[in-house]
């Protein structure tokens, strides 16, 4: 990939999209689609409804940049969230009228992590504490849950994602302290892996 | 400004959410306020620990997304050269030259389609038998020569020129 193309702004990226040239949109789907998708994942909690959902929105962004439609005085990566968490409710309220079966056991998410560099002993405790940590956001109250999510994965700022939730901002930073202390609760509640609760009770 | 620090307030420095100078004086409450630091330290680790979750898309999703991109990227791009053709003043301008060259053309042929049938009903005008002149034959081979009469001829001629000049005078040819 480029290099002078890595490091141009997302709003040159984006007018170079609509003049027709794909490459800024790649740019762009590599700089964003890891924050884009694990916000989507963790909200729908299922991989492949994720993976659906994730080609689902970067497609309507595509159509919505192409036909004019995107604010350039917005953020992109909020723009994108806001895109994302619609289809997600979207895809609830359908879920709702239409139960469907979850993932399999068989289908594990951790499969496709990239993992870090490091010892096997290492590897073990990181894919330990990823499947944790995600366990005990999963178990998080929805407005909690959401709020982490966009704050932590998505990287939208408190005053954003009081505005796209329709609430103050207190109430998003009281709904963020909730969910950190609720994990604290929650991981007291299960069996901690031995990594997370020295980091954790240190 | 105050020096009174509550959750909330280590929430939005530990996401760079604070002004600068409100930053410092949270500082300066850390190293005051041992209870201030503890919370602090716990909602910093926990953070650390929710930061390091993150999943990717598979490749095929992203190849998906990026077919998409390219084919649809084409049929806009073929869309958008149609519509800057059709709506640039030159491109106007040339398809008007076009369709008037068209008009002119068909009312010449038209014209000519005319004037040749006109002219064939000149030329069945019948001439005087012309008069026969010589006559060669040789085993299989017959050459026969012939001649219309002076008068006859110049006639003829003389209307073919006044078609041609009525030709000439028609401001479309």
């Amino acid at each position: 990939m480029d290099k002078a193309l890595n490091k141009t702004q997302d709003r040159d990226l984006i007018k170079g999209f609509m003049k027709g040239n794909d490459r800024c949109f790649e740019v762009l789907l590599s700089k964003y689609k890891t924050k884009v998708f694990t916000t989507i994942y963790l909200i729908v909690k299922d991989r492949s409804i994720a993976e659906d959902l994730f080609q689902e929105v970067m497609i309507k962004v595509v159509r919505m940049i192409r036909s004019g439609k995107y604010n350039e005085e917005g953020k992109f990566l909020p723009w994108v969230v806001r895109i994302a968490r619609n289809l997600a409710i979207d895809h609830f309220r359908k879920v709702q009228r239409n139960p469907i079966q979850h993932e399999s056991e068989d289908y594990d998410i951790f499969n496709t992590i990239p993992r870090s560099e490091g010892s096997a002993e290492d590897k073990i405790i990181s894919e330990e504490n990823t499947r944790y940590i995600k366990e005990l956001i999963q178990q998080l109250p929805d407005k909690q849950r959401e709020v982490l999510i966009m704050r932590s994965y998505a990287d939208l700022s408190f005053k954003e994602i009081a505005s796209l939730t329709d609430v103050s901002i207190n109430t998003a930073l009281g709904r963020m302290r909730y969910a950190l202390l609720n994990l604290k609760k929650l991981a007291q509640e299960k069996s901690v892996p031995q990594s997370y609760e020295n980091k954790v009770q240190r | 400004m105050k020096t009174k620090f509550n959750d909330n307030d280590i929430l939005r420095f530990l996401h760079d959410e604070m002004l600068e100078e409100e930053s410092t004086l949270f500082l300066d409450a850390l190293t005051e306020d041992e209870n201030l630091w503890e919370r602090y330290e716990y909602f910093q680790l926990t953070t650390d620990q929710i930061n390091t979750l993150s999943f990717e898309p598979s490749v095929a999703s992203v190849q998906a997304v990026m077919e998409v991109v390219k084919e649809e990227g084409k049929a806009s791009k073929r869309k958008f050269r149609i519509r800057k053709l059709t709506s640039s003043p030159i491109s106007v301008g040339l398809a008007a030259a076009s369709f008037l060259t068209l008009f002119m053309f068909a009312r010449l042929g038209n014209n000519i389609q005319q004037a040749k049938s006109q002219e064939v009903m000149l030329d069945f005008e019948p001439l005087p038998v012309p008069t026969l002149v010589h006559e060669v034959r040789i085993e299989s081979h017959q050459q026969t020569d012939i001649s219309w009469n002076a008068q006859d001829l110049n006639q003829k001629l003389d209307q073919i020129k006044q078609k041609a000049q009525s030709l000439s005078d028609d401001p479309l040819l």
